[in-house]
Order: C-alpha cells, then structure tokens, then sequence
C-alpha cells in the first residue's frame, strides 16, 4: 500500500550522516522524510562521545561552514574543549571537544523536531521500490511504500550488523539495538556491489568505581574556540579529562586470552580500522611498547558513565574485566557495558559519483559507514553533502562537487569514489594535498560560497559571513599598510617572545611575519585594531605567516585544475582509446571517473596511461 | 598523435652500408607478419620459438617469392623493447634487402614507425622511465666512447635509481612528519629536528654533487662548445682544419677570408668537442664581413670556451689588447700562439696582459697540438672526466634536480628554526614530485608535453 504523502527526498538512518542529510535537503526547500528504526536513538554517539580531532575538527567546520548541525550541537553540549597540535602549525591546528552525549543526541531530536519541511518517521525501511529500473521510493517494514524523488541510505553500521563479545555473537547494529537485515539483503539481490568492515568499542565504566586521586588530570582550553561561526564563545563549565596506562600485566592478560578472541579465532571477518585499533591488535601488532595510552573521558555531565579512550575490544566480559582492572586507577572499576566488536555491510564507493549519487541507479545516495567510513565528522560531512545534492536533483538543479583543493569534504568523496577502501576510511591531513589551505580557520570562506549557491545558507548565516569576509580584508589592509613604531614597551614584549626588538618604524605585516609573533600580541600597541574576531585574526596571520607557503601551493594547484576541469565523456569506451593497456581500460570502464584528474588518481592508472588518455581527451575535444 | 596500439615497423639499423639491417615490427599484429611472411627453406610454415634466433625465409604472400633469407626473433609481450609482441629480422645488409621486406609488411598493412615511436611506446607502457628513453636518442648521437658509456650507464637506469633513492629518504622522512602531525593522541613526539634533517641533508649533499656533475656532464650530451676567435688572418681557420684533420674551412693570406661561423665535431682525446670556427674581428666597411664578427660575437657567447688565438708573427695591436682583455672578462678562455715556428714575441705580452701564459702551437707543422687536445679535454670534463658517477647531462635534469634542492633545504630550515612541521612536509613533498618529473612522471600534461618534445610524434 502506498502512504498518502509523497516526499521529495527520503533519508534512511538518523544518525550522524542522515541527520546532516535531512536537515540540508530541508533546508534546500525539499519536503523531506526521515526513517529511523528508533526515534529515540537519533543522533546517538555509539563509541567516542567526542567531535573533532585532526582533520576531524577541520570537517566539523566543513560542515558547519554549509549551514550542518554538527557544530552547534557540539558547542551547545560539549563538556571539554580542547585545541590540538598547537605547536605544529596552523594547517594542522585542529579542535576536539567531549560531548554530553545524551544532551548532544537532545539537542539533535529537537533540532529535527523543529526542522520545516522534515517529517521524522520510526520505521524500518526493507527495500529500495524501484520499477522498470526507476527509483520510485522506498518499501517499510509496516507494509507501506513511500513514494520519494530521491533516497539517502545512511546505515551506519547497521546494514546485517553482527556484534561480537568474545566468541559469543548475535545480530545487532548497535549493542542493544536489532539490525537491518532485508535491506542489506535487497541491495545485494539487486548487485550492488558489498563488503563487510568491523569497528569496535570499548568497555563502559562506572565513575563512580574509579580510583581518581591516582591519575593525572587534563583540563580543557581556557578560552576556546566555538566549532561553529553562529556562537561568539563557549560559556559552560568544562570537566577534566583523565589520563592511565595498561602495563605489563594487562598485556599477559590480553595475550592469555587469545584463543577466546573473535578478532584472532577467525571469528570476524569484516576488516577492521588500522588507525583505531583494538587493544588487543595494538597489544600484538605492538608487542615492543610497555604500555599504551588510555583517556578516560567523562561521557555526560548527570549520569556515572566513564569511555575509557584506548582499549576498544572484543575479549569475552571477564576478560574485559580483568584488563580493566589491572590497569592503575581502575583496580576496582566496574563495567557498566561490555566492550564489542561490530561486523555490518558496506557498499563499494567506487560504484558513486563524487555527488554521492550511484552510478547505477539515478536519484539513490548513500553517505556515512555505508560508503565504507569511519567516524561521525566523516559521516557527517558525506551526510550533508548528499542531502543538498538530493535536494538540488530534485529540482534539476546542478550537483554539488567540492573539489580537494576546498575542502577535507572534496578529499574524502574523492578519495572515496575514486580509490574505494578496505578498512573502514578514517580523515587524516596528510590525505589532502593542499593541506595549507585547508585550515580550520577558513573553512567558511572556503565552502560557505557553495552553501549559498546550494540554497542551504540562512539569511542571517549570509550576514554574517559577508561580515566575517569583509572584516578578514579590512584587518589585511590594516596590518599592510600600518606601521608600528618602536617604544620599550612593545620592545619589552617582542624580547619576551624571543624575537628581536625594533630600531624604527616597521610595517605591521613584517612583525607579524615573524613566526614568535602573533595578531594578538600587536593588538595592543595600535590603535583603531579594525576586528574584533578572533577567528579573523587567525586567519590573517596564518596567510601572513605562510604567504610563500600558500602562493606556490596555490601555483602548482593551476597546473592540476587544467586536469580537474577536464571532463571525460561519460560514454567514453575506453576500449578504443589507443595506447591504453587492457588492464587500465577494464580498470577505467568499471570506475568512470568524471574527469581526467579523477582518472589520474584511480589505483593502477599509471602517469603515461593518463598522459594517453588526455591525448584521446583533446582529440576528441578537437573533432 | 597516431594511435598508440596498432602495429608499427621500421628498418632499425642506419642506412647505409653493413654486414646486416634489421627490420622490427611491434605490436599486436607482430605474429601475424611472422606468420604470413616467413617459411622454412623447403617453404613450408614455421612457427617461431619466442627469443630464439631461427633462419627463414621472408617471401611474398600468394606466390612464395623468396625476398631475403633473415634470422628472425620473436619477443612475446610484455617481454620486449615496447612489452608488446616484438618482431624482428635480420635481413642481408645495405638498403635493398631491408627495403623489400620492409615493404612486404608494410603491403600487409603494418604502419611506418615515426621516428622515436618504439621508445615511445617502451616509455607509455612503464618498460623505461624519461631519462632512459632521453638516454636511448643520445646513445644514437654519442660521438666518443667516454660520452657512450656515460649514456649507457643512463640506460642501465643508474641514474634513476639515485633519483629513486632520495625519493625513498624523503619518503622516510615524511612518514616521521605526517604521524607527527596527524596522531597528536599517540604521544609522538617529533624526533629533534636533527634526527629528522640529517637524512635529508645527505640527500641535499648528493643533489648537490649531482648538480655540479651538470658541468662535465653535459659535454658527454652537447659535446663542449669551443669557438675560436682572434683578429683576421692569425690562423684560426687553420687550425680548426688542424683539430678537425680535415680541409674544413678556407684557408688563405687574404684577412677576412672566413664570414659565416664553421662548426665541426671533433674527438678531443675521448671528449666530444664542438669547435667553432668564426669571422676575425675587425671593424669592416664591407657589411657581409661585419655580419661576420655579429656572428663570431655570438658563437664566444654560446661558447663554453673561448680559444684566443693570437699571431705569433708580430707583435699584439692596441685593437687586438683591448679585445682580449674584453674577452678574458666575458668567460673561461685558452690562449694559443699560432705560427710558432715564425716568431715568439707576442707570448711576453699576451701573458702579460690575460695572466696567462699561451700555449705554442704550429698550425703548419703540428707543434702543439697534442697539448691543446689535452687541455680542451681537461677543460671539456671539467678536470672531471667520466668517473664511476653517473652525471647530468641535460638541462632538463638540472632544472628538476635543482629545483627538488630548494624544496628540500627550504624544508631543512622549517624544520630547524619553526614549529612550521606542516609547510616542512608540504615542502618534501613538492621536492618528490621534482623528482618523478625527473622520471618522467609528472601531471599527465607534461608528460604529453616530452612526448612532443623528445619523440617528434605527430607533430
């Protein structure tokens, strides 16, 4: 039976990604439904309670910079803030922050039961309806079908979820929570191409059964730096953080218990993360470190939960049990849930374009774990990039493609549709090329433009990004042209930060070259400083500080746009293009990249097999 | 650009005269020219064992016409010069042979190679990097034994792989770099900068040596410019006739006799020289002649080195000074006493006035001459000569390795004097990409850009 209402978009799934997809599609005008298979679980933190990290905090902006959510609702309910690699430089500044996971998936319910044009619907959605090779919406487990122009599945780790304590195993997508099995089913009988990833989790403990007298404290930032441009600063008391060990006896208990580990018996298929290893992997894999790092991370302001960072596992309970306590601090801690490992389904993103958009069916997106990723900022991002460009397809609008050169977003749809991966995809810095300029500091200078032609940016949003922009130019006239004149007190401060006094009048932007030197240290010896943002602040001095840096990278960034822009043909038959190898043709048929820079980054395609395709590529584009 | 996977043939030895002339043919219809062209001598089909030699018979299809009696080879891909099915046939020597054989393939409708297309395609296919495939066409040009081996050893990829090498110790360090930056949780700390910079400044140190080696090398390539320049009627032109042992250019009493500039390769002791010969230098009423000394001027510019020669047989003019003394300013220079066997007078003063004492030399009698070929060598290897060390020898090598160095020590002084660990990686990882210019894989445009460049392909 048919539901009544037909919808624009459907968004499958209300965690991370599809809650960022929903909210954008709706902001684009679309008249949106999302599916969920709980409504009280949207939104949930299913392992870290925390957003951001390196190249994670610099998505969170991303996305924020879009018009997303995730910002806000980190910086309403985040209870540490802090900023990391500080003494790293400024493309690697990143901020991280711990959130009240239960106010964080609140503040997400309200936000969407507030949203215009959203409907929220518990529902578990069985199959993808699709006649005559069109998709005309989805089929629910109620026996209805919604009709939708167009789908995003965001499965999160759901899609045939298995989870895994010790050698005991069952179905679930989250401990607790069942699965989604005959949609994982559905999507494999109609050949899209599927794999399975495992993640995993640690223990929670009980606050209130840890020894904290006994461990070292970390605080948070004093003044820190909201993640979204709508707040002016972060106003809420902040809770520390704790830091512990495992040892030498923690290690024999791991390795005692080897034949009862899921990971190591054979029991789990699915490819775990190399980058956010288990315990007992780090314990094999790293069998020369005496002992690895644990954070114990307070996991709500009201309620006695503590995520203990660091020892994520699938070790039956009482072997849990006793690595957690023979570690110090923890000698009486109990568990409050058990640590799991969690096999579920993924979907090869190379059968995607770089809108999110499958190749094989028109107006069906996916985003999030489904496309083989890890993490909520990555989720997130491919969530909200998918929404608008669902909604914009609805319209008949042009797609949305960011490019890796605007944003981590461009870096890991690309690297997503282009190079698929094998383990679950974690963002790093060191994926992007031009890593310099891709700062958290100009996020929205970099994407805020696409949110608007995307008709996703809010009017006041407009306002102030406009402010923002003219505010970064006012402050780089100033700092250009302004001299600054010598005087014992700002000689004072210039040997305080080791650097050298001056003799005469200097141009501002000469001080603030000096890399001792920051904006707010010259603030207070000019009159009429133009801004009052910090952030814009940052902004300038890091261009002022990198100006070399960031020109040549911007140089040898034009010579790669002339291959970015260069479209491939999207009936190209690689067969008959002359001089490529069987292998890179077959190679390039099944990925149908869109440009020839795209092409050139596809694994197995070789400089020359590039060089040839481009030869074919003006050929064609002179006939 | 013509298609890149049909099948392409050509007669691959020179022309002219020799014991044999090889035809190659590559490309996915190798076996079937194999197969339509080639019968044993009773006339029957044979099948080729792939890298044997066998004897055939090359006949014309339809009626068993014999051609030429070849040794043929088959190289089966990708085991081959381009890693595509190779043919080749030794026909009898000289031109005929190979040209009626090459025209029975060609009749089966194979196409002519364009010049450089077997490299080429050896180069698409991944079989040879750029400097290989550079290293093939000078191999053809190598005038002397010296300049041979050097090229060989380019062949042979020595260079490459010291390209390939510092391309590792970058590698290395930027693993150290990107956890560093990536992995603030794991507590790693960043090894001392020292610890970090001191793999680099070695790869620093080579690039370098490896720059400086760009001074004798490029002789092995070029071959060493050497114009000779003097006033009108000292003997230049006998003496490039000297060096050359052959009748060159015009000699005679009359001042002037030489306008336009005469180049001629010579074999200097092992190094190729290029000996300019130019119009002697005087102003002139006659325009051709002052044509002449634009063009002499021109060639001492161009030149590496200038050889002053100066008549022994009278002494220097005021003009004649003057000159000198402008040219000695201009660039590194020999200075030669021509005539010897008249009179040594000038030698006094030429020392006198370049700091240097001449050479003698008898253009007539040959006096001399042995000691100059030596020191246009010496000067040519730049007191280098080949050693076990694979030099550069084009400027396209220099360029990229020169501009990999100001990457990596731009790196160096991020990584002493800032917390810039970001703009250091960024850094080392330009200084990579220099170097897989190097190598030939750079963006796909510059690639296509040396294919046009060093392949004359479809131009």
């Amino acid at each position: 039976m048919e539901w009544r209402k037909g919808y624009d978009v459907a968004v499958v799934g209300a965690g991370h990604a599809g809650i960022e997809a929903a909210l954008a599609a709706a902001r684009a005008g679309a008249e949106v439904v999302l599916f969920t298979m709980d409504i009280d679980a949207a939104g949930k933190m299913s392992c870290n309670p925390a957003i951001g990290g390196v190249a994670k905090g610099h998505l969170v902006r991303e996305v924020d910079a879009l018009g997303g959510e995730m910002g806000r609702a980190i910086d309403a309910t985040g209870i540490q803030f802090r900023k990391l690699n500080t003494r790293k430089g400024p493309a690697v500044w990143a901020s991280r922050a711990q959130a009240d996971r239960h106010r964080y998936s609140d503040w997400m319910r309200s936000t969407l039961s507030k949203a215009k044009g959203l409907s929220f619907r518990q529902e578990e959605i069985t199959g993808l309806w699709v006649e005559r090779g069109r998709l005309l919406g989805l089929h629910g487990i109620s026996g209805m079908r919604y009709r939708a122009n167009a789908v995003v599945i965001t499965t999160g780790t759901f899609l045939n979820g298995r989870i895994h304590i010790g050698m005991e195993s069952m179905p679930a997508g989250r401990a607790g929570d069942p699965p989604s099995v005959f949609l994982a089913s559905d999507l494999k009988e109609r050949g899209f191409p599927m794999g399975r990833l495992k993640t995993g989790t640690p223990p929670r403990l009980d606050t209130r059964t840890i020894n904290w007298a006994s461990l070292t404290e970390q605080q948070g930032d004093i003044n820190p730096t909201p993640f979204s441009v709508d707040n002016e600063c972060i106003t809420q008391t902040q809770l520390p953080c704790h830091i512990t060990y495992t040892n030498a006896k923690t290690h024999e208990i791991i390795m005692g218990a080897m034949d009862r580990s899921p990971l190591y018996a054979g029991v789990i298929e699915g490819v775990g993360p190399r980058y956010c290893p288990s315990i007992e992997d780090k314990v094999v894999r790293f069998s020369e470190k005496e002992r690895h790092q644990l954070f114990l991370e307070p996991d709500s302001r009201d309620l006695t939960e503590t995520y203990p960072n660091g020892i994520s596992t699938s070790l039956p309970l009482d072997v849990q049990q006793a690595l957690v306590n023979s570690i110090e601090g923890l000698e009486e801690a109990e568990i409050l849930r058990p640590g799991y490992a969690v096999e579920y389904d993924f979907c090869d993103p190379t059968a995607l374009f770089p809108t999110l958009e499958s190749k094989h069916l028109d107006g069906l997106y996916m985003a999030g774990q489904i496309n083989g990723t890890s993490g909520y900022e990555e989720a997130a991002a491919q969530g909200i990039l998918a929404g608008i460009n669902a909604a914009l397809k609805v319209c008949g609008k042009s797609q949305m493609i960011v490019g890796r050169h605007e944003g981590y977003i461009g870096v890991l749809i690309d690297d997503l549709v282009t190079k698929g991966t094998k383990e679950p995809y974690r963002m790093f810095t060191s994926r992007a090329e031009h890593r310099l300029l891709l700062r958290e500091d100009n996020a929205d200078l970099r994407l805020t433009p696409f949110g608007i032609k995307a008709g996703v940016i809010t009017d006041s949003r407009k306002k102030s990004f406009k402010r923002r922009e003219e505010e970064r130019e006012r402050l780089r006239v100033f700092v250009n042209s302004r001299n600054i004149t010598p005087s014992p007190l700002l000689n004072d401060h210039l040997n305080a930060l080791g650097t050298a006094p001056i003799t005469s009048p200097v141009k501002l932007v000469d001080l603030l070259r000096r890399p001792e030197v920051t904006a707010c240290d010259l603030k207070q010896f000019v009159d009429n400083w133009p801004v009052t943002d910090e952030r814009s602040e940052v902004t300038v001095e890091v261009e002022t500080k990198y100006e070399g840096y960031i020109r040549r990278d911007r140089e040898s960034l034009q010579k790669l746009l002339s291959l970015e822009t260069m479209a491939i043909p999207k009936d190209l038959d690689y067969k008959k293009v002359a001089g490529l190898t069987i292998e890179v043709s077959q190679t390039l048929e099944s990925t149908r990249p869109l440009t020839l820079g795209q092409a050139q980054r596809i694994p197995g395609v070789t400089p020359a097999a590039a060089a040839v395709l481009l030869v074919h590529l003006r050929k064609v584009g002179a006939a | 650009m013509r298609a890149l996977d049909d099948t392409i043939c050509a007669v691959a030895t020179p022309p002219g005269e020799g014991g044999i002339a090889i035809v190659r043919v590559s490309g996915p219809r190798a076996l079937d020219v194999a197969r339509g062209l080639l019968r044993k001598a009773n006339g029957s089909e044979l099948s080729l064992e792939p890298r044997y030699a066998t004897l055939a018979n090359v006949v014309t299809p339809g009626n068993n016409r014999i051609i030429d009696e070849v040794i043929a080879l088959l190289m089966v891909a990708p085991r081959s010069y381009t890693r595509e099915d190779v043919l080749e046939l030794q026909c009898h020597g000289g031109r005929a042979a190979a040209n009626a054989v090459l025209e029975a393939i060609l009749a089966m409708g194979i196409r002519l190679a364009e010049p450089g297309e077997f490299t080429l395609r050896a180069f698409l296919r991944g079989r040879i990097d750029l400097i290989q495939a550079e290293a093939v066409a000078d191999i053809i040009h190598a005038q002397t034994a010296d300049s041979l081996k050097i090229h060989e050893g380019l062949l042979q990829k020595k260079l490459s792989e010291e390209v390939s090498d510092w391309q590792r110790t970058l590698g290395d360090t930027l693993v150290h770099l990107e956890s560093f930056l990536d992995f603030p949780e794991e507590e790693l700390e960043l090894q001392s900068a020292e610890a970090l910079t001191t793999p680099l400044k070695l790869v620093a140190n080579k690039m370098k040596e490896k720059l400086e080696s760009y001074s004798w090398g490029r002789t092995a390539r070029e071959g060493f410019r050497v114009a000779i320049l003097g006033l009108p009627n000292v003997g230049k032109s006998s003496l490039l006739n000297l060096l050359a042992e052959e009748e060159r250019a015009i000699v005679s009493p009359v001042a002037g006799t030489t306008r336009d500039t005469i180049e001629v390769k010579i074999n200097a002791l092992g190094a190729p020289i290029h000996l300019v010969d130019t119009a002697g230098l005087r102003a002139s009423a006659d325009e051709i002649e002052n044509e002449g000394v634009i063009r002499a001027r021109r060639a001492a510019s161009e030149a590496y080195l200038l050889l002053m020669v100066f008549d022994g047989s009278r002494d220097l003019t005021p003009e004649e000074r003057e000159e000198a003394r402008t040219l000695a300013e201009g660039g590194s220079f020999i200075a030669v006493i021509n005539k010897s066997d008249l009179d040594l007078r000038p030698s006094i003063a030429v020392k006198e006035l370049l700091g240097y004492v001449p050479l003698k030399i008898s253009a007539i009698s040959g006096e001399g001459v042995e000691e100059l070929l030596r020191l246009l060598r010496e000067r040519a290897w730049a007191g280098e000569g080949p050693t076990s060390e694979e030099p550069l020898t084009r400027l396209r090598h220099r360029n990229q390795v020169a501009a990999a160095l100001e990457r990596v020590e731009q790196g160096i002084a991020l990584l002493e004097t800032t917390e810039y660990a970001d703009a250091a990686a960024n850094e080392l990882q330009s200084a990579r990409r220099e170097l897989a210019s190097l190598l030939g894989w750079g963006t796909p445009e510059e690639i296509v850009d040396k294919i046009f460049e060093e392949f004359c392909i479809g131009k």
